[in-house]
């Protein structure tokens, strides 16, 4: 089978490219770094067959991060593959360089000329281009599925090219800067000759207010707070009303068909089990699948590469690059994508602190949690402890990455060096694709996991170990006997309970699964969120707060601890078997001590009142200064040998 | 010959040579477009001034001033 491999520029369109090719579905942004590592798919044509690869995306065969190595690993395997170089019409002067380098190392080469941007209306002598450079040369624009066939016709008859007139045993002998000379100014050469005079883009107005020393970065989180709220409250919520409502109105009738059997398991295994698991998912699907739609938006656009520039400033401090934003972002929806996309980090150390980061931001799966439990103990006051949860995630993330970047994740200098892709309107077809593709996934991957998780929970909860139902009766089941053993753990955190500590258990499988699980403890319908809010309050049910400390606790533990096992295995995957454990454990240790102290403050806020504890706060804050304060005027006068030296002296 | 992190916002500037001491980044940067002989131009700067948009070659990039300051402009 013959080899094709889809190589070109960040952000030319290979991906692109490739979905059309290979009728799939592979991610897509308007910014680079998107594809981080190889994808492969069989495709027909007429009567031959093809291995389509689609690479990451490199500037020239001097690899300078880790998904730009994977292209050139590829490349290096010399199998005799096809190369199809993708290059963006409106930035031809920019990647044909890397087109020389593939004609110097002698590869069968055909270049695609991706028409991205409909304005461009640069014109192209195709015919003289290929002739002079005796390679095949196609000018489409690669989402458009009829150009297909006359693709793979020519990548059939992929060649190698004439000798460049440039390169010779002189050139080879020539320094790195004189050899990029050389090419730089052939491409001058070929577009001054070849093609008219190049279009030029006009500057974007929204550009001046978002790359704005001043605005840029309040307008950004602006955006970010009009999509969170419409994701979270405006549509989001209504939407997940109005599924649930109907499959209550679908179940209903079922339910009581299944209670005329009088066989009690039977009914509680589908009401509780099954529907339940199902509610869950379908409450919160509208939520996870709008902050989908709003990230690929962002991306889509070009905005993301603006935000990597305005934010370059403040990461480069904590010792990571504005490209880490992309992954943060992505954190909010879910920290197993996120984690993957950590792989565009420049350096081993900066890549594993990203990696990291992502489980401290709050994903989408946490967001129930808020509403639910939030929701009884706060009322509308919990849109300030949702988004105080959400300022403290991004505090802690940053925090332990400024700690590591002076500690263990030392990370060399890095370069930064993006470019900037031009504003592209995002079409409803696009918006189309991507919300359909996110709930297909959604309810496929993670759907069924919380069903199961759902069902397995049910079991262990409603049948003691000799498999007894015991719902109703006096005997104890699997996970109340389990939970009792470790709930003494979680006592200083004021949720003690056997129901809790299980629930928490299920929230390592999946984070979905922790309303769920409340839910069926509670024999509530999980995708009433009001009854489980309810239900949560009243000391009789298997799940009970005491009081607010102890519900702040328990959501402040949820946003921090262990990420769900599906993360765990991504992190496994990226950045190894140590750092994983690592990241495992610092979490549950982390969230234990803050939701202690979170606990034991607002505990104490209860019980004496707000401002005294805030009064011994104070006190306790200054009397930690002092003592430093003290400490660094003794380090100070230690140092005999040369007065005033402040303990940089090594003497 | 001035460095080219303290050239002047939107004025162009003709690249003289690069000498960074790290390879790598040498390498990069000579790929992106900056040789001798190439015109630049630095169109924004971020809010510490740790970031700078530079125009190069029909396209802009978004470059650590602490690379930018071993470009040498006229």
């Amino acid at each position: 089978m013959k080899k094709l491999l889809i190589v070109g520029n960040p952000n030319s369109g290979k991906t692109t490219l490739f979905n059309m090719l290979a009728s799939a579905d592979e991610h897509v942004g308007n910014w680079h770094g998107v594809t981080v590592e190889n994808k492969a798919k069989v495709i027909k044509s007429e009567d031959d067959e093809f291995l389509l690869i689609d690479t990451p995306g490199i500037y020239s065969l001097n690899p300078q991060s880790f998904e730009e190595q994977v292209t050139v690993d590829e490349l290096s395997k010399d199998d005799g593959c096809k190369i199809l170089n993708l290059c963006d019409k409106s930035y031809l002067r920019k990647n044909l360089y890397l087109t020389l380098c593939l004609l110097e190392k002698n590869f069968d080469v055909m270049l695609i000329i991706n028409k991205s941007d409909k304005k461009n209306t640069q014109k192209i002598d195709i015919r003289g281009f290929s002739d002079f450079l005796n390679i095949d040369i196609l000018e489409i624009n690669a989402e458009d599925k009829t150009e297909r066939g006359k693709v793979l016709k020519l990548a059939k008859k992929c060649r190698r090219s004439a000798i460049l007139p440039y390169y010779s045993d002189d050139f080879l002998r020539k320094s790195f800067q004189k050899k990029c000379k050389i090419r730089l100014n052939f491409v001058d050469f070929l577009l001054n000759k070849h093609a008219n005079k190049a279009f030029s883009r006009k500057k974007n107005n929204f550009d001046k207010i978002a790359l704005n020393k001043w605005l840029g970065i309040p307008l950004f989180f602006l955006i970010l707070m009009t999509f969170f709220y419409l994701t979270f409250f405006l549509i989001g919520e209504n939407l997940s009303r109005f599924f649930s409502e109907i499959l209550t109105k679908i179940s209903n009738p079922f339910l009581s068909l299944t209670k005329s059997w009088h066989v009690p398991w039977l009914t509680s295994f589908f009401d509780v089990a099954i529907f339940g698991g199902i509610e869950t998912v379908l409450s919160f699907l509208p939520q996870v699948v709008l902050l989908f739609l709003f990230l690929s938006i962002l991306e889509d656009s070009g905005y993301m590469s603006r935000v990597a520039f305005l934010f370059d400033d403040l990461f480069g401090r904590i010792g990571l690059s504005g490209r880490s934003v992309y992954s943060l972002l992505m954190g909010f929806g879910c920290s197993t994508t996120a984690i993957m996309t950590s792989r565009t980090a420049d350096d081993e150390k900066s890549k594993i602190k990203t990696a990291l980061m992502c489980p401290f931001l709050s994903c989408s799966a946490k967001i129930p949690i808020y509403v639910v439990v939030g929701g009884a103990f706060f009322g509308a006051r919990n849109v300030f402890v949702i988004m105080g949860l959400y300022i403290f995630s991004i505090v802690c993330a940053i925090s332990f990455s400024a700690i590591a970047n002076k500690t263990i994740l030392k990370s060399d200098k890095q370069s930064f060096v993006l470019e900037f892709p031009s504003y592209r309107t995002v079409s409803l077809k696009r918006v189309i694709k991507v919300l359909w593709k996110n709930t297909k996934e959604f309810v496929l991957r993670v759907g069924t996991v919380i069903v199961a998780v759902n069902v397995i929970m049910w079991v262990f909860s409603s049948f003691n170990f000799a498999f007894h139902y015991v719902v109703g009766c006096d005997e104890k089941s699997m996970l109340e006997i389990v939970g009792m053993v470790l709930s003494p753990i979680f006592k200083p955190l004021g949720f003690g309970s056997w129901a809790i500590v299980s629930v928490l258990i299920c929230g390592f499988v999946a984070k979905e699964a922790i309303v769920s699980t409340i839910a069926m403890f509670n024999f509530v319908v999980s995708g009433e969120q009001n009854l489980i809010a309810k239900s949560i309050l009243m000391p009789t049910s298997a799940v009970f707060f005491a009081s607010k400390s102890a519900a702040l606790s328990f959501l402040v533990f949820c946003l921090l601890y262990t990420p769900c096992m599906s993360s765990v295995i991504m992190l496994r995957s990226e950045v190894g078997k140590k750092w994983t454990l690592f990241s495992v454990v610092m979490q549950f240790v982390l969230a234990y001590v803050i939701s202690f102290v979170v606990y034991n403050i607002s505990f104490a806020c209860e019980v004496f009142g707000g401002i005294s504890v805030i009064g011994v706060l104070l006190l306790f804050v200054s009397f930690c200064f002092s003592v430093v304060f003290v400490f660094r005027i003794v380090r100070k006068r230690k140092c005999v040998t040369c007065h005033g030296c402040d303990r940089h002296c090594k003497r | 010959m001035i460095s080219l992190k303290d050239a002047k916002i939107k004025a162009q500037y003709t690249i003289e040579k690069i000498d960074n001491i790290d390879k790598k980044i040498n390498q990069r940067l000579c790929e992106m477009g900056f040789v001798s002989g190439q015109k630049v131009r630095v169109t924004n700067k971020s809010i510490f001034g740790g970031v700078r948009l530079v125009e190069i070659r029909g396209y802009t990039l978004s470059i650590r001033t602490s690379l930018l300051k071993d470009v040498w402009v006229k």
